[in-house]
């Protein structure tokens, strides 16, 4: 049976965290795997009307390919103009296959970032600060480091090891909601 | 289980690599590097969409929280003095609201009211918001009346008649004592424009192109609803613009514009306590007054 297009934009939107993280793991900024998502949803839902899609796996499987097709489109037109050093479209290939192989993230933006909310009570103010000054006001790890009048090696060890207290806490989280 | 070839390089080296990498300060020395890792381990390449998705998490989130902050500020600046730790209680609760109302939560039909009103200094801006809302509505209102009452004849007086032309270059070559020149524009090449003496022959002809009589067109009165449409066109605007998504909702705030939940019928929102009249609408100060009774 055939996904109706108001499914398949349901499902996208349930998407979107992983399929933002994942677009912008490719092109290395916010706002253009944003309009990468906006574009893909835009897409799927033509597909949805013209093709159709036959269960939430066809949706996803499609979404991640034609949202890495975006993303090497524009990577290509970046690295002609800007000359950005990326990594090769063979790496991006296996990522993009090991995305789309890997399991569905079960957990939706909402609750992912409820679980981060409180986690993020946990780490000490100075942590907090340079993830702030990192994603808040979306300084580089080097503009942060100036800013703190810290080591740039410093800034990038603390937001490791931040990432992987915030990953394991975040999990926690979401496993004991689901209990 | 580590794999062939990755022994050597440990997770911290991994991260940072990666996080230099999606910050775009990794030369091309440590992209390389990266490439390499990333190529031979699939355990490593699961690290790198771990990091980057998770970096996009705490991005969202940030910037939920600096939107908010943003408007808060904006919404001191407005209101008066505020405390800033009050200010950061308020943060919390509208990342918190917006997360769990706008950002895919379970329950997204939820009113979004609920997260526009999750906290008194919000519900004060949005009233304030509202107040200009209700003013630019009746400007609006005031708009298509003089739209749909197009002045009359008698109002705006006759026509200015024009001089004819060989009056105007004789009196132009009296007064300045030279001859008069006439800029004309080659009509097939815009680019060549040529200064020809004015005579009084040429004074004498008609300023229209001769071809201008055969291809005249009457140019079609401009209808009103032409105006009334654009006018509703904008207000369904707003209207989608309220009745937004998460992401609408952030962008908006980012913008700097209260989003408000704007209906036609009725004429009027409500959230909890509150119920503005949109027919009548007060003023600024009044419903300002009314908000600080009610947080008092």
């Amino acid at each position: 049976m055939r996904l109706r297009a108001d499914e398949v934009a349901g499902q996208l939107l349930e998407m979107r965290l992983e399929l933002t993280g994942f677009v912008r793991a490719l092109v290395r900024d916010a706002h253009a795997a944003e309009d990468i998502f906006q574009e893909t949803c835009v897409k799927a839902i033509r597909e949805a009307d013209s093709r159709g899609f036959v269960g939430p796996e066809h949706v996803r499987r499609w979404a991640f390919v034609a949202a890495k097709h975006a993303a090497v489109d524009l990577i290509r037109r970046r690295s002609g103009k800007r000359g950005e050093v990326s990594l090769s479209e063979e790496v991006l290939e296996l990522l993009a296959n090991d995305q789309v192989e890997s399991p569905q993230s079960c957990a939706s933006s909402g609750r992912m970032l409820r679980a981060l909310g409180g986690c993020l009570d946990g780490l000490t103010p100075r942590s907090r600060k340079v993830l702030a000054l990192r994603y808040g006001e979306e300084l580089s790890g080097i503009e942060v480091a100036k800013r703190l009048d810290r080591k740039v090696d410093s800034i990038y060890k603390s937001l490791a090891r931040i990432y992987a207290q915030l990953r394991v806490c975040i999990q926690q989280r979401l496993m004991e909601e689901e209990v | 289980m580590k794999e062939a070839g990755v022994e050597e390089v440990s997770d911290d080296v991994l991260a940072i690599l990666t996080l230099r990498y999606l910050d775009g300060t990794a030369d091309a020395a440590e992209v390389g590097k990266l490439e390499q890792m990333l190529k031979r381990s699939s355990q490593c390449r699961k690290v790198f969409l771990e990091l980057a998705r998770h970096a996009t998490v705490i991005s969202d989130f940030h910037r939920v929280e600096y939107a908010a902050s943003t408007v808060m500020v904006e919404g001191s600046m407005m209101m008066g003095a505020e405390s800033e730790e009050k200010g950061s209680e308020w943060d919390r609760e509208s990342w918190e609201c917006a997360s769990e109302v706008c950002l895919g939560g379970d329950d997204e039909g939820i009113a979004i009211a609920q997260c526009r009103f999750h906290s008194k200094r919000w519900r004060t801006l949005s009233v304030v918001a509202a107040a200009g809302a209700a003013a630019m509505a009746v400007i609006s209102g005031l708009m298509l009346w003089w739209a749909a009452e197009p002045p009359s004849l008698a109002d705006s007086g006759p026509l200015v008649a024009m001089e004819p032309l060989e009056e105007v270059v004789e009196s132009h070559s009296k007064r300045k004592g030279e001859s008069s020149f006439l800029t004309v524009a080659d009509r097939d090449d815009s680019r060549f424009f040529v200064n020809i003496p004015i005579d009084s022959e040429m004074a004498s002809l008609s300023t229209a192109w001769p071809d201008d009589a055969s291809e005249a067109v009457p140019e079609p009165p401009q209808p009103p609803l032409l105006f009334i449409s654009n006018a509703l066109t904008f207000w369904n605007l707003c209207r989608v613009a309220a009745q937004c998504d998460a992401r609408q909702a952030i962008s908006s705030t980012l913008l700097g514009v209260a989003p408000l939940e704007f209906r036609f019928e009725p004429y009027a929102f409500s959230a909890g306590d509150y119920a503005i009249d949109w027919i009548h609408p007060r003023l600024p100060f009044q419903l300002m007054q009314d908000s600080g009774q009610r947080e008092l």
